[in-house]
């Protein structure tokens, strides 16, 4: 489908690369003890090189419901 | 279940800038879609987890004069959609904070009650959806979309990024929430009392230089 969003600067940058060390994800990765801020480091930059390959590829499924009640 | 549940649900994403610069990307356009052609004008709908109220707005366009309502448990993104009203967008639009757990609205309130990539977040989904299901009318209609990270597809392959989706599903786990809600959406609506439902899926994909940068997050920052 078609994802372009609001069609300005403001819809740029921050997504993974910067979640990944930056959210509450981050944070709860840390805490929780599953990550490290090493680790997370190295997966944003792994973001990064991946953006800038020209075969990158992503592709994010999403499941919708149309419930209605009787 | 309940309020119990409420107070131990933790949003995984949290409300960080680079989590709310790509909320405020969203449309109804690229969001809620599979909705579009079942609203009509005057309709009334309520918008749960409506963060900072994009696609709120936009659902609101679609319905008017019908009243509009965007819910979230955050107030500080509700006071961020608030702003979007002041910034003259539709009259017929309002924000407040609520519990999707308990809702403050009477059984059978809205024609069309909606919820954008909520439920993957809770501790009990299905109870969310009773509740979503008790405050729509008879013959109206509880639009939910989740996605279903397992089902995330890319290349080249790389080992740190199997990692990231690892640690995703993982700290979502410690959360109490799935983050392959997507596959589970029927089930949970289906144990929530719906028996008639239509189940879709959709995909967004990145795959030039903007989009990929967009989604990564390598682009200027705004």
């Amino acid at each position: 489908m078609d994802v372009r969003g609001r069609g300005d600067s403001s819809m740029v940058g921050g997504l993974w690369a910067e979640r990944v060390i930056r959210s509450s994800l981050a944070d709860q990765a840390v805490d929780y003890g599953l990550s490290t801020k090493d680790e997370l480091a190295a997966m944003s930059r792994s973001w990064l090189s991946w953006a800038e390959q020209d075969d990158g590829f992503f592709a994010v499924l999403h499941v919708e419901l149309i419930a209605r009640r009787n | 279940m309940g309020e119990d549940a409420v107070r131990n649900d933790t949003y995984t994403h949290g409300h960080h800038d680079s989590v709310l610069r790509s909320h405020r990307w969203r449309t109804a356009e690229n969001s809620a879609g599979y909705l579009l052609s079942y609203l009509k004008p005057g309709m009334s709908l309520l918008d749960v987890g409506c963060g900072p109220g994009t696609i709120t707005i936009d659902l609101a366009a679609r319905v008017a004069p019908g009243m509009v309502i965007g819910v979230d448990r955050e107030r500080a993104v509700i006071a961020e959609a608030t702003r979007l009203i002041d910034a003259g967008n539709p009259g017929n639009v309002q924000f407040k904070p609520a519990d999707v757990y308990s809702l403050e609205f009477d059984d059978q309130f809205f024609d069309v009650v909606h919820a954008h990539q909520v439920l993957q977040h809770l501790t009990d989904p299905v109870a969310a959806l009773v509740e979503m299901r008790r405050v729509v009318r008879q013959g109206g209609i509880v639009a939910v979309r989740d996605s279903d990270y397992g089902g995330f597809v890319w290349a080249p392959t790389d080992p740190l990024l199997d990692r990231w989706m690892q640690l995703y599903h993982d700290v979502c786990h410690r959360n109490g929430a799935d983050a392959d809600a997507g596959r589970h959406l029927l089930g949970w609506a289906r144990a929530a009392g719906f028996d008639q439902i239509v189940a879709t899926s959709s995909t967004w994909t990145f795959a030039d230089a903007a989009t990929r940068r967009w989604w990564a997050g390598s682009g200027p920052s705004a």
